[in-house]
């Protein structure tokens, strides 16, 4: 086996592993994307790049 | 003041269900995808419904903003806020869409709150069949059709079915 080929089997596993997930931990990953995703956009529209503003889920899973 | 969870946005179209607004109901898009694969970054829930009764011919949705509305949920331009999560509601049509909705599946959301939530969810096979439909058929959900391919959560065999079925 390559270190690729090790790369790539590290990344099955943890994509099987992340789909395994319960839908509870699933939610409160999609709740951390999303508020990065939000940060992001925000510096994005003070620098003028972008007006698109991104709605915070303010949830707990 | 009691925080709000995402099993009180499930709750609520339980009740929906429960209170005879919609037939039934499944989450569809992004989110769908992120439960089934792993999480992607999205603005909002998209829930398709089954109105109950003869839906308003102009305005297939009506009952069901009108019952959001009689119970205070706020509007924001396409989406209603429920608990804190934007939710855009979706009609059954195309007959695609419908027969998404029907062939979902209830998952457990959380089994430990009482009485146990549950999530209604487009099965992956569905999802890719809805994201062929021209006005869906972008880079990002072609994309999104290789993650669940990937994932081996594509039934083939419908989904070859639901192609020749629906022309897509």
């Amino acid at each position: 086996m390559t270190s690729s080929d090790g790369t790539i089997e590290q990344k099955r596993r943890y994509h099987a592993a992340v789909r395994a997930l319960p839908l509870r931990d699933k939610i409160a990953m999609l709740i951390r994307i999303q508020q990065r995703e939000s940060q992001l956009e925000r510096v994005r529209t003070r620098l003028g790049r972008s007006t698109r503003v991104w709605r915070v889920w303010r949830v707990i899973p | 003041m009691t925080a709000i969870t995402f099993a009180d946005v499930l709750r609520t179209l339980d009740a929906m269900r429960a209170e005879g607004v919609i037939q039934q109901y499944a989450i569809t898009g992004a989110v769908a995808l992120s439960m089934w694969a792993e999480p992607v970054g999205t603005d909002d829930l998209d829930v398709a419904v089954i109105v109950s009764g003869e839906p308003h011919p102009l305005d297939p949705l009506h009952s069901v903003f009108e019952w959001l509305r009689a119970k205070e949920f706020v509007f924001q331009g396409e989406h209603v806020q429920i608990g804190g999560v934007p939710v855009q509601f979706l009609t059954d049509d195309p007959v695609l869409l419908r027969e998404a909705i029907e062939a979902a599946v209830e998952i457990p959301y959380d089994e430990t709150s009482h009485p146990p939530v549950t999530m209604r969810l487009v099965t992956p096979t569905y999802l890719a069949a809805l994201w062929l439909l021209p006005s869906a058929n972008t880079p990002v959900r072609r994309e999104r059709t290789a993650r669940l391919r990937e994932a081996g959560l594509i039934d083939d065999g419908l989904f070859g079915q639901l192609r020749e079925r629906h022309r897509l």
